[in-house]
């Protein structure tokens, strides 16, 4: 994967096969009233590649232009300038959008539908036949938990049904490209993990999955790769080790005394926390650079006569990094 | 193409699904239900109509008194036919000293009832009671068959009768007639005549109702419940899935808008199609031309659709999209409502004659009378009340005035003015007086001869062409003054100037079938008459002042021709658009030639040579023929399709007038325009021409579609023909309103399409 943040990177030429994404400084821009129209820049330049047989998560905080990106990609939004190439094609492109597969957010399939006529509906639209159709809406009525629920109005379902038959209908012509938009809002736990074990099947089948969630531990489950969109630029992008093991990672460390003997071994170093949890035992988390700094911080308690019982590297979750990198682009200068 | 076919199959399943599609179709059904019990009979020509009664006060009095008259007549027997119940009934109306409308009307309505009741009894007819009486063949033949008569051959019977004995009071039944009844109650009728033929009857009503019931009211409701479709499809959530299947923006709309004139011409199948089922089975009358409703109600509600539809794509919603449909709807029949209100206004204005003479130039309009050019403006001259004096919305015109012709040593403008069959009247001889100052002043002209098509000026003297033969003014044009001696009891006439003359004979007496028409060349005194039959040529006798036959030819294809005389050349035009081109001599034919297009002529004009004719057709072009070169000339003229009449001048150019009084002058043959004469538009004129015209013009026309459905279902665009071919002809407005609406369907769609291809989502 690469990507970087205004650059266009030398590896992407125009409809490489390799990558089921590829985005290279693309702009969108919305013109909002009817009279005094005003520019909303909902995408600035922002490039990225997501390659095929990955799942990846797009992330970014509300009106960050991820549905914007996404809508680009399969042609709904136009884009203002820049590339966009989804399976080797132009985004928006008829051909490129039959080997994709879209759950929008807040879908609305229309009420007169029964789960299985859904499913008929948008086979024929994305060029099924009907014995295909038949064949496939079975078992992925199936896989998505409404078997008992496939002659039954669409008004009748939950908000999580829906979901379910959603994804059902993105899955129905077993798409190259999966691009799922909040896939699991109104989908409970059991489910999520189901969604979850599906996601990892298809990633085994060597389908690329684009997945757009504001549920961070979601994505760190099952995502690869993940770009963090913010004010329509992209941030970063990286494996889900890359963002959570960073440069500011930190340490915990135990030892048999006190706070204050604790406190005055590590004055010398970047200390975050010091606290006695139980008498005669006390706990403190350090910054740390790199090893040596390790070294240094256990040579300096040993020197202080503490015997260590605890060490331990304290690594930051992916929501913590997304809100350290999204609270470091808010504050810097544009 | 699967997607597209999916996206078909969706719009119905949603229609089944909202119940939208049940709806209509028990809709449907229940109208067919109302209508069924209508049940439409057609009987041998017996029933009394309040229309047939001449004298219903009269004819109530001769047989309320007869009710105490011991000898058998025939108003004794019809109260005694009408049993008890009506004779107490009409007693009580007869002793009533009530004369006010409603007791009137009460009496008449019951005396009908009465005398029917008395037409079904079979004891009706009496022969003493009828006896000396001249009874027509059909009756004395029922009669020979004594009781051996079915119950409709015994109304007829005692019809004929009734109306043999009452013939002042009854008018004569038609050999058949229709009765309207509903649940078995009369509810109409009986009509009888012409266009009450049941079948024409049962399906002119089917076509009105297809036309206002099912095209106004069933398209108003088929938009209502097919406004959310568009919207709904474009709803957020909804179009975005949509949109990331492999489906072409522009073909998901159009695909939507098929899917719904698709549902509706459905129901509209089930509807039209019900109801000529409706007509066979109950009503007994086959008409599968009917079912042609369908296409034409589905196309009037693509119209609709297609505005509905582009609203939905902008606005989304479903409620503003209706509101929009109904706004256009509404817009439509305003400027149709303008529009045919000042065509109805400003139609009868246009010129049908045109002339130039030493009066300068003369025109007579359609219905408004005779003008003159004056002072930059049309001037009447002529306002006689036969011709002049008719509303322009009256259904039956008047004859077009035979004439004008200005006797330059007189300075009078002559005309003939036959009365419409709704003024009656008499023919009179119009004319108006010059004076020295320029001021034309009408005066009241004496009776002239009915049915006069042409008046001419030879050697100064008026002669009229009517269907049996020409007729010579003597003595003076106006009508005679006579005062009144002897208390009143007796006028004589007074003499002198105010003495009037008469039209005397002035031709051998002729024998000529209506319609025809007539021309007379001033040069050689020559007169051509032409009709279905045959073309007749009189030549004068100077020195007698008399016409004699000196020619005619039969022809046989029985087309009504109009014809014109000129030099040594005649020229008929026919209503099948032939011309043909006559040797005055012997009749024969020099040649003739087929008015492009489907044009019907309407006038014609000779030059004084001889050597230019030019053909009028209704369709308001213009043809010329150049005589000389025995060929028909190129018409490089403008206003084709608006020219309404044209002239030659005494100098041979030629005078065409369009724009209703617009007068221009060719030089022929090169065309060069001499002379324009226009009033100054302004006022309603200007505000037609500049205001309705323009946005009629590119504005759709739903509402005119009706002609379109009428055309289908009867194959016919004429609408009761006069077969005097001069008389203005209404035709369906078939085609126009197609083209007009289907361009107007192909842009609104088009602009839908591009809104979608364009539009972020």
């Amino acid at each position: 994967m690469n990507s970087s943040d205004n650059g266009a990177p030398a590896s992407i030429t125009a409809g490489d096969s390799s990558a089921a994404i590829q985005v290279r400084d693309l702009h969108k821009t919305y013109r909002q009233g009817l009279i005094f129209r005003k520019r909303v820049h909902a995408l600035q330049g922002t490039t990225f590649e997501v390659p095929r047989g990955e799942i990846f998560g797009l992330l970014g905080p509300n009106g960050a232009g991820k549905t914007t990106m996404i809508k680009v990609l399969l042609g709904v939004v136009r884009k203002s300038a820049g590339d966009a190439y989804m399976l080797g094609r132009p985004a928006g492109d008829r051909i490129a959008r039959r080997g994709v597969g879209y759950l929008p957010e807040n879908h609305r399939i229309p009420r007169h539908h029964t789960g299985n006529t859904a499913l008929e509906y948008y086979g024929r639209l994305a060029g099924m036949t009907y014995p295909e159709i038949r064949k496939r809406s079975i078992d992925l009525l199936g896989m998505v938990g409404l078997a008992e629920w496939g002659n039954v109005s669409v008004k009748n379902y939950s908000k999580g049904m829906q979901q379910r038959l959603g994804l059902a209908q993105a899955l129905l012509h077993d798409p190259e490209l999966l691009i799922l938009d909040e896939p699991t809002d109104g989908v409970d736990p059991v489910g999520r993990a189901e969604m979850r074990e599906m996601l990892r099947s298809l990633k085994d089948r060597r389908r690329t999955i684009l997945i757009n969630s504001h549920l961070l531990q979601e994505v760190e489950l099952v995502c690869d790769h993940v770009a963090i969109l913010h004010k329509g630029k992209l941030q970063q992008a990286g494996s889900i080790k890359d963002l959570t093991q960073n440069a500011q990672a930190s340490l915990r460390i135990g030892v048999m005394g006190d706070e204050a003997a604790l406190s005055a071994a590590l004055s010398e170093f970047a200390v975050q926390q010091v606290k006695q949890n139980v008498p005669g035992q006390a706990q403190a988390l350090v910054e740390v650079r790199d090893q040596a700094n390790v070294d240094q911080i256990i040579d300096a308690v040993r020197s202080a006569g503490l015997s260590i019982i605890q060490l331990a590297p304290e690594k930051r979750t992916l929501e913590e990094a997304f809100v350290q990198i999204v609270h470091d682009a808010g504050t810097a200068p544009p | 193409m699967r997607a597209y076919l999916a996206i078909i199959k969706d719009s119905f399943r949603e229609a089944i699904v909202s119940r939208v599609l049940w709806v209509l179709l028990v809709l449907s059904a229940l109208l067919l239900l109302l209508l069924s019990p209508f049940q439409v009979t057609e009987t041998a020509g017996s029933r009394l109509a309040s229309t047939d009664l001449r004298d219903p006060q009269g004819l109530f009095q001769k047989i309320y008194n007869s009710r105490d008259s011991r000898s058998p007549t025939p108003e004794r027997q019809v109260w005694n036919s009408m049993g008890k119940e009506r004779q107490k009934q009409l007693t009580k109306l007869g002793e009533s000293t009530d004369d006010n409308l409603m007791t009137l009307a009460e009496r008449f309505k019951k005396l009908i009832e009465a005398i029917n009741i008395a037409i079904d009894n079979p004891d009706f007819y009496n022969e003493a009671a009828f006896a000396g009486i001249a009874l027509p063949a059909e009756a004395s033949d029922l009669i020979a068959k004594g009781d051996d008569l079915t119950e409709v051959e015994v109304a007829r019977r005692n019809r004929l009768v009734l109306q043999s004995a009452f013939s002042d009071d009854i008018a004569g039944a038609a050999p058949r007639q229709i009765t309207v009844s509903y649940f078995g109650k009369d509810f109409y009728g009986p009509l009888s005549g012409e266009g009450y033929e049941k079948t024409e009857y049962v399906t002119w009503w089917l076509t009105w109702f297809a036309d206002y019931g099912v095209g106004v009211i069933g398209v108003f409701c088929a938009i209502l419940v097919t406004a959310s479709i568009i919207p709904q499809t474009f709803e957020q959530g909804a179009i975005d899935l949509l949109l990331s299947k492999p489906v072409s923006r522009p073909l998901v709309f159009l695909t939507k808008y098929v899917g719904g004139c698709i549902f509706i011409s459905l129901v509209a199948a089930f509807c039209v199609g019900g109801i000529c089922l409706l007509s066979g089975i109950r009503w007994g009358v086959w008409h599968p031309q009917f079912l042609m409703c369908i296409p034409v109600v589905t196309f009037i509600f693509s119209i609709y659709y297609a505005v509905s539809a582009l609203a939905g794509v902008i606005w989304r919603n479903a409620i503003v999209s209706v509101i929009v449909t109904v706004a256009f709807w509404v817009l439509c029949y305003l400027v149709w409502a303008f529009h045919a209100f000042g065509n109805g206004v400003m139609s009868p204005e246009a010129f049908v004659r045109v002339s130039e003479s030493e009066a300068g130039l003369i025109g007579v309009r359609e219905k408004r009378g005779t003008v003159v050019w004056k002072d930059d403006k049309w001037v009447r001259v002529l306002n006689s009340a036969s011709h002049s004096a008719q509303s322009p919305f009256d259904p039956i015109p008047a004859p077009l005035p035979a004439g004008p012709v200005f006797d330059a040593e007189k300075q009078r403008l002559y005309q003939i003015n036959s009365p419409s069959i709704l003024t009656r009247g008499r023919p009179l001889l119009a004319y108006a007086e010059r004076s020295p100052e320029g001021e034309w002043v009408e005066q009241e002209g004496l009776e002239a001869p009915g049915g006069a098509e042409e008046v001419f000026l030879l050697d100064g003297q008026l002669f009229a062409v009517t269907s049996r033969g020409v007729s010579r003014l003597e003595g003076n044009p106006n009508r005679p003054e006579e005062i009144p001696i002897l208390w009143g009891i007796v006028n004589l006439p007074v003499p002198g100037d105010k003495a009037g003359g008469k039209f005397v004979p002035a031709s051998e007496p002729l024998n000529i079938l209506q319609p025809f028409s007539a021309d007379g060349d001033t040069a050689t005194g020559n007169v051509v008459l032409a009709n279905a039959k045959g073309v007749y040529v009189l030549s004068v006798d100077k020195e007698e002042k008399s016409f004699r036959i000196a020619g005619q030819r039969e022809i046989e294809d029985q087309h009504n021709r109009i014809t014109a005389i000129g030099g040594e050349t005649i020229v008929l035009a026919q209503e099948d658009g032939l011309v043909k081109i006559l040797n005055i001599g012997d009749l024969s034919e020099r040649s003739s030639h087929q008015l492009s297009g489907k044009n019907t002529p309407r006038f014609i004009a000779a030059s004084p040579s001889g050597r230019w004719f030019a053909v009028v057709s209704h369709q308001k072009r213009i043809w010329l023929y150049d005589a000389e070169q025995d060929k028909p000339l190129r018409a490089r003229v403008g206003g084709q399709g608006d020219i309404s009449a044209a002239a030659f001048t005494p100098a041979g150019e030629l005078l065409v007038v369009d724009a209703l009084d617009r007068v221009t002058k060719y030089e022929l043959p090169g065309f060069t325009v001499s002379e324009t004469h226009a009033p100054e538009i302004e006022g309603g004129r200007a505000f037609m021409w500049y205001g309705v015209e323009p946005i009629y013009t590119i504005f759709p026309k739903p509402g005119e579609l009706g002609d379109l459905m009428r055309y289908m279902v009867f194959e016919t665009a004429a609408q009761g023909e006069s077969e005097d071919l001069s008389q203005q002809r209404v035709t369906l407005n078939v085609w126009d309103p197609v083209w007009s609406n289907l361009l107007f369907v192909a842009v609104v769609l088009g602009l839908g399409s591009l809104y979608i291809w364009r539009k972020d989502f």
